[in-house]
């Protein structure tokens, strides 16, 4: 019985030990990869640094390569550039980018955003109105001097496939430019999962990944008890632009948040990438009975109709039943993309407001 | 018919000085002169395109100041020294134009305006271009039409500018002859200007000529050929 | 009219209700007769059919006839007055005034401007104002080419503004003015079509009474003057009827291109005739039947690809014009 005891003991210290580590163990898989859900980036743990890919839009092959690390690595792998950790001075040119920092409390590492009215964040405001962050102005525009003048060292902005101005030169000057491609991920969770990349950025990589989990927990609880839903409602998502009417297609990101909140979205069965588009004609004859109109982009009823009269013949609108996150868009887009429990929650309550344990809105509200 | 008095004609400086001079119906004037000493601007004068720098024209006494573009429609036709024809434009609508100034708000030929229209045809001896395209047919003939056209539109004046000056020999003669016949025979005032000194010198044609000196326009029945040549061209 | 004229307007008349029909009908969703019998006479919005026809179908062939005749009928003045066949009833810049004025009110990102309502008052504005430009300068010109010129340069002029407005705005913004440039026949409402028939109507009363001035207008300015036509006068009536219709059109539809080019030299070319009588009536009936052959054709292509109008009319109007300019230089 005495060779029981160490065995017994080392196996509880063993136990212990990978219970603490837990939550790191299970992260990374065999290959040190950290990401679960995204499938546009990647963030490999090597030895003494983390490998950051950023995948294309379109073919998903890798086209932005970084080493995050404190030091730069005795060896740097072939076209890897180096990112020294943490940064300190960033250029967030999205909502998004700047929900994600925010939620890491990293909102006073940015000094560069592209649009004030844009911006929802309190703490991100001061900063533009007192001159540590500078207002930079749409991506096509942005002049090249007012970037070298944020003494910035990375710039970070959503990559629709044209390249960042003045690429080259600011890269000779020393900026390193990031390519974001989160608006390209359909799985919410996915997208929410892009909090790691600012994590490991500005040297939060534990809080990201605790932050992102908790998330994910909750969506996937949400998710589960949406899944034995049996009635799902119908819904439609989008609006006119001219005599085209666009709205997301069966796979994407805003499908995939309708049908995990037990809604049945009218065009789920549509594939491909982008939008689908819709005459008017087809969206009143294939709508008729379809209970809910989200995601409109206005903020009221007479919004829309001045906007467009034809839109009033929607069934959803004559029965009151659209609605949207437009009480404060600037905060929907900013939050929206890392907390989609929270729009999950919301669209709960929409779909199914006796399942709701929260009665009340995070983001969107009654269109009237 | 045309009467000038103490006429100045010109743009901002007189080019040409007429003291007293009277054109009359059933008359025929050649007009003659060095080019650039005002010619077409005194026929665009009588026409009422070109104000006078002094004095005064009266067509069948009335000043032409005091006309405007419809008055003097009925009272002056002009026609140019080239027609280039027009695409889809038959000859007989072309002469039918001269009748604007008659027809109703829509430009409805009476039967009066066939009357003339035809008239003004057999008067020129085009009847058989009538249903041909003035794209299609020659120069001279293009010529005939437009005279025509100025005959259709019944007036008592009828100024040309250089109306020759692209015509054959033969051509020339033809229309002289007809714009003689149309000042005797149809008691028009015809005033034509010309560089056919030679044709007109052998038709008896009144002449006006402009003095290369004073630039004063002056009436002559000379045949003197080098006498003209002598004023106008100072040679 | 010579026999052969009436012929060919008679088949374009005939021609018009049966395109009209085909027009309403080949839609994606299948109407009854019941429907269209019962939307105009027993209508209850309530049925989705009848909805249809109301909302969508009637207001767009009402639509295409309209900016068809309207665009033809300014492209054929705008030729005659300035005796050029590559005129259109866009050459004066009126049109670019619209663009201009819908190019600031969506670009400012005051989304009021980005609707219906606003978009229609805005190019409305745009057109007056420039109309008024227009009608100013040709007060002062001394004769028709000039004013031409004078057009072409304002337009080039607001062209250069309105590229540099879209260069300094959003995406989002960019897309509105955007698509609006494409043209459409499908963003007029019902309650609209009462006010746009009125116009449209006085235009074609006024433009009949051109007819005789614009005959003798082909023999030249001068030669027009001295047949007693008042030139200056003419000059003025045609630029208010042009920048009536193509106005009106602009303002509901968007910039609709190549009607006003090709129609005009379609019906000289078909009619082989300067008889405006003829030519006038040639262009209101060839006009609507283009515009509505090519609206039948983006309804046909709908269940493929969503066309705007101005891809149909280009792709069809482009070659014809170059047809046009061989034939002349021939």
């Amino acid at each position: 019985m005495k060779w029981k005891s160490p065995i017994l003991f080392f196996s509880l210290l063993i136990a212990v030990a990978c219970g603490s580590n837990s939550t790191y163990k299970k992260t990374i898989s065999k290959e040190g990869k950290i990401i679960e859900f995204a499938e546009h980036f990647e963030l490999i743990q090597d030895s003494g640094f983390v490998r950051l890919h950023i995948l294309d839009a379109e073919n998903k092959s890798i086209k932005f390569k970084a080493v995050l690390a404190k030091k730069v690595p005795s060896s740097l792998p072939k076209d890897y550039v180096f990112i020294q950790t943490p940064v300190k001075r960033m250029i967030a040119l999205s909502s998004t980018h700047i929900g994600m920092l925010s939620k890491l409390e990293g909102i006073n590492s940015v000094v560069g955003v592209s649009n004030q009215n844009y911006l929802d964040n309190k703490e991100l405001i001061d900063r533009t109105k007192s001159g540590k962050a500078i207002e930079l102005g749409d991506e096509g525009m942005i002049p090249m001097e007012s970037i070298v003048r944020s003494q910035a060292e990375l710039i970070v902005f959503s990559d629709f496939g044209n390249p960042f101005p003045h690429a080259a030169q600011l890269t000779k000057l020393g900026f390193t430019i990031l390519p974001n491609v989160d608006w390209r991920e359909e799985q919410p969770l996915g997208k929410a999962e892009w909090i790691k990349l600012y994590g490991y950025l500005i040297g939060k990589e534990k809080e990201s990944i605790k932050i992102f989990n908790s998330i994910k927990e909750k969506y996937l609880e949400l998710k589960q008890e949406m899944k034995l839903v049996s009635k799902r409602p119908s819904v439609i998502s989008g609006n006119l632009i001219g005599d085209i009417w666009y709205a997301p297609n069966g796979k994407s990101y805003n499908a995939q948040l309708i049908s995990d909140a037990g809604g049945e979205y009218v065009y789920a069965k549509t594939e491909g990438t982008g939008s689908i588009m819709r005459s008017m004609e087809q969206i009143l004859s294939e709508n008729r009975s379809t209970k809910f109109w989200i995601n409109p982009g206005f903020k009221s009823k007479q919004e829309i109709t001045v906007y467009n009269p034809k839109l009033k013949l929607v069934p959803a609108f004559q029965n009151n039943q659209v609605y949207c996150y437009s009480a404060r868009m600037n905060y929907f887009w900013e939050m929206s993309a890392v907390e989609p429990h929270l729009v999950l929650e919301d669209l709960i309550l929409i779909f199914h407001p006796e399942l709701a344990k929260k009665k009340t809105f995070n983001f969107y509200s009654r269109i009237n | 018919m045309i009467e000038f008095k103490n006429t100045q004609i010109g743009y901002q400086q007189p080019l040409l000085f007429i003291d007293e001079l009277n054109l009359n119906s059933g008359e025929i004037h050649v007009l003659i002169g060095a080019n650039g000493k005002g010619k077409t601007t005194l026929l665009k004068s009588i026409n009422g395109l070109q104000a006078l720098v002094s004095g005064q024209i009266e067509i069948d006494h009335r000043l032409t100041s005091a006309l405007n573009h419809k008055d003097l429609s009925n009272l002056v036709a002009f026609v140019s020294s080239k027609f280039d024809g027009i695409e889809h434009l038959k000859v007989y609508d072309y002469i039918a134009l001269g009748r604007t100034p008659y027809t109703n708000l829509f430009g409805r030929l009476s039967s009066e305006d066939h009357i003339q229209i035809q008239h003004a045809i057999n008067t020129l001896g085009i009847d058989y271009l009538s249903d041909k395209l003035t794209t299609e047919i020659s120069d001279g003939e293009r010529q005939l039409c437009s005279i025509a056209r100025a005959m259709a539109q019944e007036t008592p004046i009828i100024t040309l500018d250089e109306p020759t000056a692209f015509l054959d020999y033969a051509n020339r003669v033809k229309v002289l002859n007809i714009l003689k016949s149309l000042a005797t025979d149809q008691q028009k005032c015809i005033v034509l200007s010309s560089h056919d000194i030679d044709i007109c010198l052998e038709m008896n044609l009144p002449i006006l000529y402009i003095d290369s000196n004073s630039n004063h326009l002056i009436k002559t029945n000379t045949t003197s050929k080098s006498l003209l040549i002598q004023h106008c061209f100072g040679m | 009219m010579e026999k052969r004229h009436r012929i060919l307007l008679i088949i374009a008349l005939v021609l018009l209700p049966v395109l009209a029909y085909f027009h309403l009908t080949i839609g994606q969703i299948q109407l009854s007769s019941a429907d269209f019998y019962n939307a105009v006479f027993n209508y209850s919005d309530s049925e989705t059919a009848q909805l249809l026809v109301r909302e969508f179908r009637l207001p767009r062939l009402i639509m295409a006839i309209v900016a068809g005749s309207s665009l033809a009928i300014a492209g054929m003045l705008m030729q005659t007055l300035f005796n050029n066949p590559l005129a259109g009833p866009y050459v004066l810049g009126i049109n670019s005034g619209a663009s201009l004025a819908v190019a600031l009110g969506t670009l400012s990102g005051i989304s009021m401007f980005s609707s219906n309502i606003g978009l229609i008052g805005l190019a409305l504005i745009g057109a007056l104002v420039f109309g008024f430009i227009v009608l100013g300068f040709s007060l002062f010109v001394r004769n028709s080419l000039s004013l031409l010129l004078v057009g072409i340069m304002i337009g080039s002029f607001t062209s250069a503004i309105t590229s540099l407005l879209q260069t300094i705005s959003s995406a989002d913004s960019l897309k509105v003015f955007t698509i609006w440039g494409m043209g459409s026949l499908q963003q007029v409402e019902l309650s609209q079509i009462g006010i746009i028939t009125v116009f449209f109507i006085l235009g074609i009363f006024f433009s009949f009474f051109l007819i005789k001035p614009l005959n003798a207008l082909v023999l030249g300015e001068n030669a027009s003057l001295l047949l007693g036509v008042p030139v200056k006068n003419l000059r003025i009536i045609i630029i208010v009827i042009t920048a009536l219709l193509a106005g009106l059109v602009t303002a509901f539809c968007g910039p609709i291109a190549f009607v006003g080019l090709a129609i005009p030299n379609l019906c000289k070319m078909l009619f082989k005739t300067q008889q405006h009588l003829v030519l006038l009536l040639g262009n209101i009936l060839l006009g609507a039947l283009f515009l509505i052959s090519c609206d039948i054709l983006v309804q046909g292509l709908e269940p493929f690809i969503l066309v705007p109008i101005n891809v149909i009319t280009s792709i069809v109007g482009a070659p014809f014009v170059i047809f046009i300019i061989l034939k002349r230089l021939a």
